[in-house]
């Protein structure tokens, strides 16, 4: 109850006309985001994250969460309409749901989806809301030894689901870990890895990176080819019949459990959610095995709702504990820390006012989202006719002024670009970039909670062992990598970078 | 890809040992504090240097050779690396040009690079680009852009 009404609070909050406008303005850049093939969420948010620095951290924090689940919003559209999904996630929409475009359906398919988004991401939000503060309750008993422990633990479950080889995995982690602690140590103010050089002082800029490593390097490998023209199908009427609904119901209230439960854990891709609900549905739908793949609507509106189900779902962790789940949460997480606050329980306690805006704007949002996107599927189709010179340029002059904007100096861009060059070599070798994210975010939170804990024992190791929740964590950390180690059949697939 | 993750392996072994050492450098542990420093280098380093191995015992098992597609065609080298140094120009070039002429030169070369455009049509796009961003970015974002020996 007491969460309820923190939340009525936080409404009225995130109704003021500013906050309404930058809930708006996130939901239509995400879903343009969603809907551009190139631009994943991560690349889409950091991008824009420069942008909000003259923005108040409210707005700016709304505005960035629009973005990201707006993101699965846009990638549907695509996804149904010319078969080329927006975003990883939206892969498996295109199996029935550009099936159903071609038999003259997409007006059903994307409205189903939109509702089914709809519904997922209003349940996530309210299990958000009651879990967050009890969470958050027990998160304030953890001291620097448990916040360590569980970073790692949430690094585990990222590591061990990124890619298909778990010591790449664990070498990009490392590689972001390293690249985190250039500049001044937290114990004492030594200046490291600077070689001297005055702009590496304060270290390297995390949206610089991010910038570079998923916007520049995605880009580059979108260059490879030249582009291919996609054949699209026309929308027709819109709204689903009374079959489709009865079809779909029962797949848009499992799909909703399944992207809630996956996305409380840290480390689940987000095309897992939506892998899982199609195989889920495909067993359980009293549909024959024949109507699969030829535009079977609860394959459409399951993984959809798993999906917005799982974004919402995935700031639980990063609102109650600190722990990103997911490459774009790790830049909200950034997002929050550049304003000044830092995720997890001390929020609640320090700044409920923030967060609760932020939460209730989560409801706004989707509400914003469902009616962007049903009567505007036209328009938003109509971006993807832009030339593909005239989009990769625009993107590279946002990409050059947004990492410039950052501090401006022209070292940032340079990092952008180093990173861009690194971005696309990582992803030529099949090492999974989601791992570099977070630990350049959590790593200078780890090592502040690793020497915390020391100087808490005095030197000795052991307090990761004396302290029971911080061992059950770290045990919890190596028994993720061990399993996920000796590839446990999860589908290559879902081993992916969802979100760049 | 056996010898280019050989070749991943070798440059983390150097990320690696160069970390290690300097972490040394930077002390691993301070009597007074307990970890100094070179602490977390040092876990980092170590770290990196045995996966580093474990990444060359694993390529070892790999097929020798590049699988059809891999590398991009020369078209596709082309662009990559085009736009890859009209990156690097523009950047370069922001402070001597100033922001909105470097930019309209560098949407008007990957606009060749990368599509089939008019030359009409290039200028025209990058004088549209390179005009509303500065005005977007130095009048409703107030962020200072360079303006160049140029003056604009």
């Amino acid at each position: 109850m007491e969460s309820f009404a923190f939340l009525l609070q936080g409404l009225g909050s995130a109704l003021q006309p500013e906050n309404l406008l930058f809930a708006l303005l996130g939901s239509v850049l995400g879903t343009l985001v969603g809907v551009l093939p190139g631009v994943g969420p991560a690349a889409g948010t950091a991008l824009l994250i420069p942008m909000t620095f003259v923005l108040p951290a409210v707005p700016a924090i709304i505005m960035l969460s629009a973005v990201y689940y707006g993101a699965m919003y846009g990638g549907t559209i695509t996804s149904v309409l010319l078969n080329v999904p927006g975003e990883a996630a939206s892969v498996v929409t295109c199996i029935e749901g550009h099936e159903m475009a071609k038999r003259g359906r997409a007006g059903p398919a994307l409205a189903i989806a939109a509702l089914g988004s709809f519904f997922g991401g209003m349940v996530a939000t309210v299990c958000l809301v009651t879990v967050a503060l009890p969470l958050t309750r027990a998160a304030l008993r953890f001291g620097p030894p448990e916040f360590f422990a569980l970073m790692c633990f949430g690094l585990s479950l990222v590591i061990g689901l990124a890619g298909k080889s778990l010591v790449k995995s664990l070498l990009v982690a490392l590689l972001g870990l390293a690249l985190s602690q250039v500049g001044m140590d937290p114990t004492i103010g030594l200046p490291r890895f600077t070689f001297g050089a005055p702009d590496l002082v304060g270290g390297m800029e995390l949206v610089a990176m991010v910038m570079g490593l998923f916007g520049v390097g995605d880009l580059l490998v979108n260059l490879e080819r030249p582009a291919r023209s996609a054949t699209q199908s026309k929308v027709g009427r819109l709204f689903p019949g009374r079959q489709d609904w009865r079809r779909s119901l029962p797949s848009i209230f499992r799909g909703t459990v399944i992207g809630t439960g996956l996305g409380l854990i840290p480390g689940v891709a987000s095309a897992v959610p939506t892998f899982v609900s199609y195989v889920i549905e495909k067993r359980v739908a009293p549909e024959p095995p024949e109507h699969w793949g030829g535009g079977a609507i609860e394959g459409v509106a399951g993984p959809e709702t798993a999906n917005n189900a799982y974004v919402n779902a995935a700031l639980i962790p990063l609102f109650s504990l600190g722990i990103p789940s997911s490459p774009t949460v790790a830049l909200l997480m950034g997002a929050f820390m550049i304003n000044g606050l830092i995720p997890g329980p001390f929020l609640f306690t320090e700044h409920p006012d923030v967060v609760w805006t932020v939460i209730a704007s989560l409801f706004i949002g989707n509400v914003i989202l469902v009616i962007l996107n049903l009567p505007l599927v036209g328009l938003w189709v109509r971006v993807l006719s832009i030339p593909r010179g005239i989009l990769f340029a625009l993107i590279l002059v946002f990409c050059i002024v947004g990492s410039y904007s950052l501090n401006n100096r022209l070292f940032d861009p340079v990092i952008m670009l180093l990173f861009g060059v690194v971005g696309y070599a990582l992803r030529k070798l099949e090492f999974p970039l989601a791992p570099v994210a977070l630990t350049l975010v959590l790593g200078p939170l780890m090592e502040k909670g690793l020497a915390q804990s020391m100087m808490l024992s005095r030197g000795d190791p052991s307090i990761f062992l004396t302290r029971p929740i911080a061992l059950a964590l770290l045990v919890l950390s190596v028994v993720v990598l061990v399993v996920s180690s000796l590839k446990t059949g999860v589908s290559d697939a879902v081993r992916q970078d969802s979100e760049v | 890809m056996r010898a280019l993750n050989q070749l991943a392996a070798l440059l983390f072994l150097l990320l690696g040992a160069f970390m290690v050492q300097r972490a040394f450098v930077y002390k691993v542990f301070i009597e007074q504090i307990g970890t100094g420093p070179g602490f977390m280098p040092m876990l980092t380093g170590i770290g990196i240097l045995i996966l580093a191995v474990l990444l060359f015992l694993e390529s070892r098992i790999e097929p020798r050779g590049l699988r059809p597609g891999f590398l991009p065609d020369g078209a596709g080298w082309r662009r990559i690396g085009g736009v890859v140094a009209a990156l690097a120009a523009a950047i370069a070039g922001m402070n001597v040009l100033g922001f909105r002429v470097a930019i309209f030169l560098f949407v008007v070369v990957v606009m060749s690079l990368v599509g089939t455009h008019r030359l009409l049509v290039r200028l025209a796009v990058g004088l549209c680009v390179s005009v509303a961003v500065h005005w977007a970015f130095v009048n409703k974002l107030t962020v200072p852009l360079p303006a160049g020996m140029l003056g604009f």
